[in-house]
């Protein structure tokens, strides 16, 4: 997904947060009993502040949005900054606040952040207390731009994507900021650009229709041709050949790619791209049903591998009824090729194989379908209150992409009252059950969290599985609980005086969960009394476990998730053990 | 839209043609043991500019053939006088695609117009006309000079729908952090250029997930902000967002400065002026349907001025719930009209969810998390039915809360079609459809109707959501529409004004063909793009021609001057060919009184198949 996609879906979120909450008179779970709507806390405390440009000007921005949130109240308010740049929120009852800006060009920011898209530090307000000195500073956003011509030279209409490399799982991929598309003089321009080194690709679909340059015609050649005389290079034909997916300056290959630098504020012009096309080959081979038929009425598709191009596209073709298959024209690259029988999706059954396509054509191919597993299990609660219906609650399992056969697919299918559930469609590969349980815009993702996953006996929580038919799970338990668990505690300098300007930082003492995107890794900046809470009640929640507790002094976005950064910070990191249902209080000093 | 739409269909063009190569090269290569057919025909033509006919050097001309096995030609790029020829040619069909910076073909209707050559064939005089593509450029800006970031600029020209001169949209830009917008491939023409749709995001999304710090503890606090209710979320009244304006600073089309865009110009400095104004909600709650309502059959459609019927702003509610509570933001003051349908029993019915543009986070962000919960309700398919509301709203600077929208169940048309010899109607009734379509809706978000099959004796049942004028269409092979009766009354090829559910609908089919024409087009002059267009002398069909589709009618003239013409009622028509440049917004009453004078006049007769010679 890309990230503008994700910048705009979490715009999305707020927006919905703040739609819903404000016309919400109660609240409907799925299939559940409604709940009551519970009074909004008030109070005579108040936040005020100014909006300046970040750059050395420092220029009050007048129109832009401020947005507040209570991290405990769930107060959310919503202003606008005066001719001065000045903002200011009353009524607020006491509680920790983020504070946050935005005005187009500039990036948005946080209070207390010291670089764009960074944890800003929470604003306290103690009950009647009138903050009056917040600054957000909004850092000037960059913007690349430049022409992307064809082979011929001539503006391509192309998708330009604007990639960062970030990291997943310990290993750097390139994820795709923004996709743009080219306007009929071949350019682009992408604003709206944090600091930091992109790569930018581009990238034309289909075959090119000829491989070979055009030919300029010359004086008279066109009176000589009406008179059948003409040069052999005019009747010269050659094979199709496809575009690849071009980086700056021109590679088809993100590993010789030249970055683009960006500092704060910068318009880079030039980046300037010309598509590179590839000759093709062929893939040709037979599917075969389980008992060596050939399986006529199947297709077959052969799909980009996902992390090596961020603009993912598939081939496909029909299956003969001999059981044949043939894909032309397929450009160099990694692929995985699915069959898939025909008939009803619920009685489908697939073959899948790892494909390195390097322009020699890959015959004699043969794929037997096999049938897709089913796992089934069920959902319990562990509940210190009383325990919401099972009915319609979907258990989080998902197939993790770069596995043996990519990203495998399968059919979740929702707990029934009893809480059983059923897994269908599984094909074989590595999976994870686990993460965040989220029931949608509801009650039940403030109060429940995931406990545990225990298949056949064996902990399986938020680990990655491998499953073949051979090591099929048979009982899968799924436990859900109220209980919630949270790491607080203040970070003081050594002198004992609070310590704000550093990010806290929890991870899992066991390495196997030092996964991207992890619910057990959490950071935080303390707020300007030098509290910091990790976890909290839900969806939110940190797991019971043993944890280590250690504090950076700069976070690059996701850079939790770097498991170099997490070893490097194990000797100086405090160790902790979370129970369930503990709220831990660890305070830390800065040495 | 994100991109231009001609450079879109451009590329969609380069893309078919790829995937008939493609099919070619895999599927349709002789066998070996066949010898070739000599490749001795001979292609030449010459590339010009519309209208100059100065030729154009530089232009890159590829040859798309199907059969060749010995792969593709190198493209060739146009002498000094746009000229171009492929040599040593298989016998087949070809086709010539010809690119140059900043130019389009001129009409978008018939890419595809082969040429066939037969064995040593010489065809040397091809003429490929294109159009330079013109632009508008500028720079917007608030009322205190600062650039307005991300809003939408629609380049509007005149063009005809359903007959009548309107305002339509020529292509679509988006400003950027400087400001500046810039609408490219263009044709040539008068534009209203209007700074139309502002962000409907009004906070920046970098923000939001810094906000939380991480989306995960994002998605926890809208869960914990969701449960906390109402009152503990406020717009403050000092947010404010910018309503559409048109080029300088114009709230209508009347008083909007019209930019002449000629061929190949940019055209700068089209700076607009805007000014911030309060940012409203606008919400309330939908009743009395089937409960389930979801965004997509929501919007509020910014009404036009009367004769220019220009719909400038069409917006998505930000977020519809389960109940039918429905939140618009960031909306302009202006006229609007709440546009709201909901059908069911067309499919697979999913349980009611929170829906609108806010969700999409909440349900797309699976990284760390499930989609929501869709319970597990049955699959309900039942009977099709449709519920509409139509309200008007007028939004001034303050809030517009507790619309209360009831929906109302949509209409039945019904009745029957019979074979006009009396016969029972043919078993194959129940697999085509029949339907009928709203010609005009406010802002183009239409209501829907929905087609449906005919019953084995012919009876047909036909829902529609929203009252007002409908055009009949019946699409069942083997059978032609002969007479529509409505309450006795012929409206054979007119609207159906329907206002309320109605039983009497009679369609006289016929298992015969209608008329058809063969035509071929002589000229002295050179293979060019010409199109066949061919209309009833009916003038009582021109008013509203949506309903008359068939007696409306235009064909691609092949390079040697052959097209067809078929599916066509008896009657008086007028049959016009005229260069694909010529063709645009033809279907307008001025404009078809005009063509009528030079027009060759053809009376057919149902079921008549009648070979025409067009002499040019």
């Amino acid at each position: 997904m890309s990230r503008q996609l994700l910048r705009r879906l979490a715009a999305c979120a707020l927006v919905s947060l703040l739609t819903t909450a404000v016309a919400m008179g109660q609240v409907r779970d799925g299939g559940a009993a409604t709940s009551p709507t519970i009074a909004a806390p008030t109070g005579t405390g108040s936040i005020a502040g100014v909006v300046v440009s970040g750059d050395s000007a420092s220029r009050p921005m007048r129109l832009a949005t401020v947005v507040l949130i209570g991290a405990t109240t769930g107060v959310l308010k919503v202003t606008s900054t005066d001719r001065d740049g000045k903002f200011v929120f009353g009524s607020l009852p006491a509680d920790r606040y983020t504070v946050g800006a935005s005005r187009p060009p500039y990036l948005g920011a946080v209070a207390g952040a010291r670089r764009p898209a960074r944890p800003g530090s929470p604003v306290v307000v103690a009950a009647g207390q009138k903050v009056t000195d917040t600054i957000i500073r909004l850092p000037p956003a960059a913007a690349i731009s430049g022409v992307v011509v064809d082979e011929l030279g001539q503006p391509c209409s192309c998708l330009v994507g604007v990639q960062q490399r970030k990291l997943q799982n310990g290993v750097r991929v390139l994820v795709n900021v923004a996709t743009i598309v080219t306007d009929e003089r071949g350019r682009y321009r992408q604003s709206g650009l944090g600091p930091g080194e992109y790569l930018v690709m581009a990238h034309r679909s289909g075959l090119v229709p000829a491989m070979t340059p055009p030919r300029t015609l010359a004086s008279g050649e066109f009176e000589a041709a009406l008179q059948g005389s003409y040069p052999q290079s005019a009747t010269a034909t050659a094979a199709p050949a496809r575009y690849a997916p071009t980086f700056y300056p021109g590679t088809s290959r993100s590993s010789d790619a030249t970055g683009v630098l960006l500092a704060p504020g910068d318009d880079r012009t030039g980046i300037d791209i010309q598509v590179q096309v590839v000759s093709t080959s062929r893939v040709e081979g037979v599917v075969m049903t389980a008992d060596g038929q050939p399986a006529s009425n199947a297709s077959v598709s052969l799909l980009t591998v996902a992390d090596q191009t961020p603009l993912p596209f598939a081939l496909g073709a029909r299956v003969g009824n001999d059981g044949r298959f043939l894909i032309g024209n397929v450009a160099p690259g990694p692929y995985t090729l699915t069959a898939l029988s025909g008939g009803a999706p619920q009685a489908a059954q697939y073959a899948t194989l790892a494909l390195d396509m390097t322009g020699i054509d890959a015959l004699g191919i043969q794929l037997t379908l096999r049938p897709p597993m089913t796992l089934s299990g069920r959902l319990v609660f562990d509940a210190t209150t009383s325990s919401p219906s099972t009915a319609g609650l979907i258990v989080p399992f998902k197939g993790i992409a770069g596995g043996p056969t990519g990203a495998a697919q399968a059919s979740v299918g929702a707990a029934d009252a009893s809480g059983a559930f059923t897994i269908k469609q599984i094909m074989p590969g590595r999976y994870v059950f686990g993460g965040a349980m989220y029931f949608g815009a509801n009650t039940n993702s403030v109060t429940w969290t995931l406990q545990s996953v225990i298949a056949d006996g064996k902990d399986i929580t938020d680990r990655a599985i491998d499953i073949t038919p051979e090591s099929l799970p048979k009982d899968v338990v799924v436990t859900l609980s109220d209980k919630w668990q949270s790491v607080s505690g203040k970070l003081a300098q050594a002198n004992g005086a609070p310590a704000n300007d550093y990010t806290v930082i929890v991870f899992p003492a066991d390495k196997a969960y030092w996964v991207t995107g992890s619910r057990r890794i959490l950071a935080a900046r303390p707020d300007s009394q030098g509290q910091f809470i990790l976890g909290g009640q839900g969806m939110v929640s940190l797991p019971p476990g043993d944890y280590l507790l250690a504090t950076v002094t700069e976070l690059d976005r996701d850079e939790q998730f770097d498991p170099a950064l997490l070893a490097s910070l194990i000797p100086a990191a405090v160790p902790l053990s979370l129970q369930p249902g503990e709220r831990k209080v660890q305070d830390l000093v800065i040495r | 839209m994100g991109f231009n739409r001609l450079t879109g269909l451009w590329a969609a063009a380069c893309i078919a043609v790829a995937a008939a190569l493609a099919t070619t090269h895999a599927q349709q290569a002789p066998p070996a043991s066949q010898p070739p057919p000599p490749a001795t025909a001979f292609l030449a033509g010459q590339v010009v500019e519309y209208p100059s006919g100065k030729p154009i050097a530089g232009a890159t001309v590829l040859l798309i053939g199907r059969g060749d096995p010995r792969g593709v030609r190198a493209p060739v790029i146009t002498d000094g006088q746009g000229r171009f020829y492929f040599a040593n040619l298989l016998p087949g069909t070809y086709q010539t695609q010809v690119g140059k910076t900043g130019y389009s073909y001129p009409s978008m209707t018939f890419l595809v117009r082969p040429v066939q050559l037969a064995v040593g064939e010489r065809v040397t005089d091809v003429k490929v006309t294109l159009v330079k593509f013109g632009a508008i450029s500028g720079t917007l800006r608030d009322d205190a000079g600062d650039p307005v970031v991300g809003m939408q600029v629609v380049a509007m020209r005149r063009g005809v729908v359903n007959g009548r001169v309107t305002m339509v949209p020529g292509g679509t830009a988006k400003s950027d952090d400087r400001g500046v917008y810039r609408v490219g491939s263009l044709l040539l023409g008068d534009y209203i250029v209007c700074a139309c749709a502002s962000d409907p995001m009004p906070l920046d999304g970098v923000l939001l997930t810094t906000l939380a710090s991480q989306p995960l503890q994002l998605m926890g606090a809208t869960a914990r902000a969701l449960k906390v209710g109402s009152d503990a979320v406020s717009f403050d009244d000092s947010l404010k967002t910018f309503a559409p304006t048109m080029f300088p600073m114009s709230n209508t089309v009347a008083r909007a400065v019209r930019v002449a865009v000629k061929s190949g110009d940019e055209t700068a400095n089209i700076d607009v002026v805007l000014n911030a104004t309060k940012s409203v909600r606008v919400s309330g709650r939908i009743s009395g349907g089937p409960g389930g309502m979801t965004a997509n059959g929501i919007r509020l459609v910014a009404v036009g001025e009367s004769d220019e019927g220009a719909a400038l702003t069409q917006m998505t509610p930000m977020l519809v719930q389960p109940d039918g509570r429905f939140d618009f933001i960031n909306v302009p003051s202006g006229s609007y009209m709440l546009m709201v349908n909901q059908v069911t029993g067309a499919g697979p019915f999913s349980a009611p969810t929170y829906s609108g543009i806010a969700t999409a986070f909440l349900g797309g962000r699976s990284a760390a998390a499930t989609p929501p919960t869709a319970p597990g309700q049955p699959v309900r398919v039942g009977e099709l039915s449709i519920f509409w509301a139509s309200i008007p709203v007028t939004v001034g600077p303050r809030d517009v809360g507790d619309l209360q929208v009831t929906l109302r169940p949509g209409n039945v048309l019904s009745g029957k079609l019979q074979l006009d010899n009396g016969a029972p109607v043919p078993p194959t009734v129940v697999r085509g459809s029949v339907a009928i379509r709203p010609l005009m809706t406010p802002g183009g978000f239409a209501v829907p109707t929905f087609g449906a099959q005919a019953a084995a004796d012919g009876s047909v049942r036909l829902n529609f959501g929203l009252p007002g004028r409908h055009a009949f269409d019946l699409q069942i092979a083997g059978l032609t529409v002969r007479r529509v009766e409505l309450a006795g009354v012929d409206v054979t090829d007119l609207p159906l004004d329907l206002q309320t559910d109605a039983s009497d609908l009679l369609v006289t089919v016929s298992t015969a063909p209608l008329a058809s024409i063969e035509g071929t087009v002589t000229r002295a002059g050179a293979l060019q793009d010409v199109t066949a267009l061919i209309f009833t002398a009916d003038r009582r069909l021109w008013a509203e021609p949506r309903a008359a589709n068939r007696r409306f009618q235009a064909a691609a003239v092949s390079l040697k001057g052959a097209f067809t013409l078929s599916n066509l009622p008896g009657g008086d028509y007028f049959l016009a060919v005229l260069p694909d440049t010529e063709t645009a917004d033809w279907i307008e009453a001025s404009r078809l009184e005009a063509l009528s004078r030079t027009a060759q006049k053809v009376t057919l007769t149902d079921g008549e198949k009648k070979a025409i010679e067009v002499k040019r």
